[in-house]
């Protein structure tokens, strides 16, 4: 969802109200909401949910992503097709660091162009 | 804090600029061996630099570290934009991929790009939220580090960091 500044300010405000609440003060809360914040129900009912949790929502945030991070181990195995290559095995010193190795001919790869 | 307080404050710290993106690009680009910039080491690191050097003095490290963090945010942004062009062809014929790797290598890159777009709309709502999460998640600074820097409480970082994740969580959905 697209949020505007000011509906960030909007639920900024509403939050401070609902966080400190336990479950079911939450819910009563939600079902009293105002009209005028009729739009960001869904969205507080969401993050209210996921409050306090550290594998989803909230939780997404927690660091920042690695840049220009390896392929997990796994994430392509042999015989996997990439573009006009066949991986044919795995290779130690592999690029993996790059993707940018996909486009380059002298790259070393262990693979064949079909 | 108002515009020109931190016009000020970019004032001071412009000498300290130029060093602090190159040792955060440098560390960006060792051959791959560390693609997890480690901020707040190099933030530390270099504050007691140019405290060595005087570019900085002893009592200026509250501020530096708020100044530092923005200089993180503009290196990491920079390369995660680099890095999505050469994902996207940088200028060559793009291939016909099969398989799910590139969507999966690009994934990081757009989640930072979103995350700093996000923020600059949460700025406009709450400027101490967005400060918060620029010093946490694009800082890597503890909720101690953003407390004394920002002159607030734990808790207070707590709730903060808290909401924003929320509000960005809902934004970027």
């Amino acid at each position: 969802m697209v949020l505007s500044a000011a509906q960030m300010a909007a639920m900024s405000r509403l939050l401070d109200e609902a966080l400190p609440l336990d479950a079911a003060g939450r819910r009563r809360w939600l079902e009293h909401l105002p009209p005028e914040h009729a739009a960001l129900a869904d969205v507080l009912h969401a993050a209210l949910m996921q409050s306090g949790s550290e594998t989803s929502g909230a939780g997404q945030f927690a660091t920042l992503p690695k840049i220009g991070s390896a392929p997990e181990a796994g994430a392509v195995s042999t015989s996997d097709e990439i573009g006009p290559y066949r991986l044919l095995g795995s290779s130690a010193a592999a690029a993996w660091a790059r993707c940018g190795w996909l486009n380059a001919p002298t790259a070393r790869t262990s693979a064949r162009s079909r | 804090m108002q515009d020109g307080d931190e016009t000020a404050r970019d004032a001071l710290f412009a000498a300290t600029y130029g060093e602090l993106r190159r040792l955060a690009r440098s560390r960006l680009r060792d051959g791959g061996r560390n693609t997890l910039l480690d901020t707040t080491s190099l933030v530390h690191e270099s504050y007691l630099r140019f405290v060595k050097v005087r570019q900085l003095r002893v009592d200026d490290r509250r501020a530096f570290f708020g100044y530092a963090s923005r200089v993180m945010r503009s290196v990491i942004v920079d390369s995660a934009r680099e890095r999505l062009a050469e994902c996207r062809g940088g200028g060559v014929r793009p291939l016909t991929l099969t398989t799910k790797l590139v969507e999966n290598l690009v994934d990081d890159e757009e989640t930072i790009l979103k995350v700093h777009e996000a923020l600059d709309v949460l700025a406009q709502a709450d400027a101490r939220l967005a400060q918060v999460v620029e010093m946490r998640y694009f800082g890597g600074y503890t909720e101690r580090e953003i407390a004394e820097a920002l002159e607030i409480t734990d808790r207070t970082v707590q709730r903060d960091w808290e909401k924003a994740r929320l509000i960005l969580g809902a934004a970027l959905k």
